[in-house]
């Protein structure tokens, strides 16, 4: 195959995906066909900054003579093309699991070494050959040609507005065949056009990590958003506790002060004590207020109708169940009467179905189920949303934890509050991508 | 005799601070809320105002700009139970911030030392005689 038509397929493969990874798969797969540059094995090495390093990214080629002459059978029986070649690339779990990464993962020299022949092709960006029987002459790398094993191989740089990013590095391990001038310039050209693409690639997936870490960021950001509305919470707090505690305090001092003073003030006395035990009440007040906010007032229950209040809710949810292109399936068998608040399980089931819906983006199905269980009324509310991951489902009950954008994090836990309040249980299924169904378990009354 | 003017919305506060002062030799009117401290300094004369932050209706940083951009400004102290608003760039402009305690002596060292800029060591010595 011609240089011309092997870049354009190249080309054509690189710009069929962003995934870095699978653009160096796709070039070093080209070094090494051999319907196109036909190396042994090929290697891409990336500048990183942070270590010092030129490290090995990725490699391809046989791990052995044997492995390398039975690969050569199978290409020549199969006669794979090269597109058939980088799809194969789909079928590999992930960088490290390839033949070659225990020699990827130890091929690695400083870029202080400006001696070493490969850290002169990066400085100089001019591709060269390299050969181990020069090693003393040029102070090369012992670690780095050892973990190589080749007795000699080239080295091309990836020039990148006008800097060299990494190096392709090539050899012919176990064709045994000497690497000609002319596949170094046919490679070096071919390095040349893939280096710009590489980047493109390297940049984009910074742009992922950078992304995730803003989503992480907005993350924090909302927790803090609930922290600061603790904040102002005990800022109102401060306020209605220090005003009492300074009458209370001052008023006292006072009260020894006039003692010292006349013993005999009893009318006065008892005046300022009367204004201390007002403070007090109010203190005291304030106290079962704050317990009021934290723990909600006790339920009140009254033998009614489930069905009716899940009716009503789902009433309520009509045009947006419609909206978000969801089917709602009711399966409700005529249950018991039994003990509740209605305006407290109204909310359970609210807060449940709106947890449901926002897990259907693209639509869904609403399954509702009443049945007697025993000596319960068993409510289920099944979703075929997105589920909840496993590392995630110890922590939905806990308050403030959330997965939406928007939310507190409070609609489960005083669900299953709520339902604790009645006697009951709430129980929850779901696998990520599986959906997810609550149970809800109300006991009868008792005679 | 030093006329203050007490703005304080808590009734036994008011009572407690306006006792207190009164023992130190000052004179105390004493308000409820910021609309009344405003009528009162229109119509009187006081040497110095006390003021809370946190009322009902208009607050105390309100009344403070109110008060400095009378014709005849008066120094005032701002007496909270809030700390924070020590950094609200409209409590610059008080002459004291004073966060309230059981403990007087940090709104008497206030007192003092605002009416000893105000009107001189002097004066301040000869009112109390």
């Amino acid at each position: 195959m011609d240089n011309f038509s092997l870049l354009l397929k190249m080309n054509e493969a690189i710009h069929s995906t962003l995934d870095l990874d699978k653009r160096v798969y796709i070039i070093l797969t080209c070094a090494t066909a051999g319907c196109a540059f036909g190396f042994s094995r090929a290697f891409l090495l990336l500048k990183n900054e942070d270590s010092g390093m030129l490290e090995a990214h990725m490699g391809i080629g046989p791990v052995s003579q044997e492995d390398a002459n039975r690969i050569w059978c199978q290409m020549e029986r199969e006669k794979k093309t090269l597109e058939e070649l980088f799809a194969e690339y789909e079928k590999i779990p992930g960088r490290e699991s390839m033949p070659l990464y225990p020699v990827v993962k130890n091929l690695k020299i400083s870029l202080s070494r400006e001696d070493d022949p490969v850290i002169r092709c990066l400085v100089d960006k001019k591709p060269c050959k390299v050969k181990v029987e020069e090693k003393i002459r040029y102070k090369m790398d012992e670690n780095f040609i050892g973990v190589l094993g080749a007795d000699e191989f080239v080295c091309v740089p990836l020039i990148m507005e006008n800097e060299a990013v990494g190096i392709l590095l090539a050899d012919n391990l176990y064709a045994g065949r000497p690497i000609t001038d002319e596949s170094i310039d046919s490679l070096a050209f071919f390095a040349n056009q893939m280096a710009v693409a590489l980047e493109e690639a390297r940049i984009h997936k910074r742009l992922m990590e950078k992304e995730e870490r803003l989503r992480e960021m907005e993350k924090q950001l909302r927790h803090a958003y609930v922290l600061a509305s603790v904040g102002e919470m005990s800022l109102y707090l401060a306020h209605e506790i220090r005003n009492p505690l300074v009458a209370i305090g001052g008023i006292a001092r006072s009260i020894a002060k006039l003692i010292e003073k006349d013993p005999s003030a009893v009318f006065e006395i008892k005046a300022k004590i009367r204004t201390i035990l007002d403070e007090v009440r109010r203190l005291e007040n304030l106290l079962s207020g704050i317990l009021q906010y934290a723990r909600p007032k006790e339920p009140i229950l009254q033998l009614a109708d489930i069905v009716e209040v899940i009716e009503e809710v789902c009433h309520l949810l009509e045009r947006e169940i419609a909206k978000r292109k969801i089917k709602l399936k009711k399966f409700i068998n005529p249950v018991p009467y039994v003990r509740i608040d209605k305006d407290k399980i109204k909310q359970v089931f609210f807060n449940l179905f709106q947890n449901a819906l926002d897990s259907m983006i693209q639509g869904g199905e609403l399954t509702i189920r009443t049945e007697r269980e025993k000596e319960n009324v068993k409510i289920e509310i099944t979703d075929t949303g997105s589920g909840i991951p496993a590392s995630d489902i110890d922590k939905i009950f806990t308050p403030f934890f959330t997965t939406k954008p928007s939310g507190l994090g409070l609609g489960l836990s005083i669900a299953r509050e709520i339902v604790h309040q009645h006697g009951g249980s709430l129980k929850i299924e779901s696998s990520e991508g599986g959906g997810t169904s609550v149970f809800i378990y109300l006991p009868l009354p008792g005679e | 005799m030093f006329r203050f003017l007490l703005v304080e919305n808590e009734d036994s506060l008011r009572d407690f601070y306006t006792e207190e002062l009164r023992e130190e030799g000052y004179e105390i009117v004493s308000v409820a809320n910021a609309q009344d401290a405003l009528t009162k300094i229109k119509e009187e004369n006081f040497h110095l105002a006390i003021v809370d932050i946190k009322m009902p209706g208009m607050d105390g940083l309100e009344l403070l700009s109110r008060i400095v951009s009378e014709k005849r400004r008066i120094p005032v102290i701002i007496n909270t139970a809030y700390p924070r608003y020590k950094d609200d760039f409209m409590s610059w402009a008080a002459d004291a911030y004073v966060v309230k305690s059981s403990d007087l002596s940090e709104l008497k060292d206030a007192v003092r030392k605002v009416l000893a800029r105000y009107y001189g060591e002097n004066e301040v010595e000869r009112e109390k005689r």
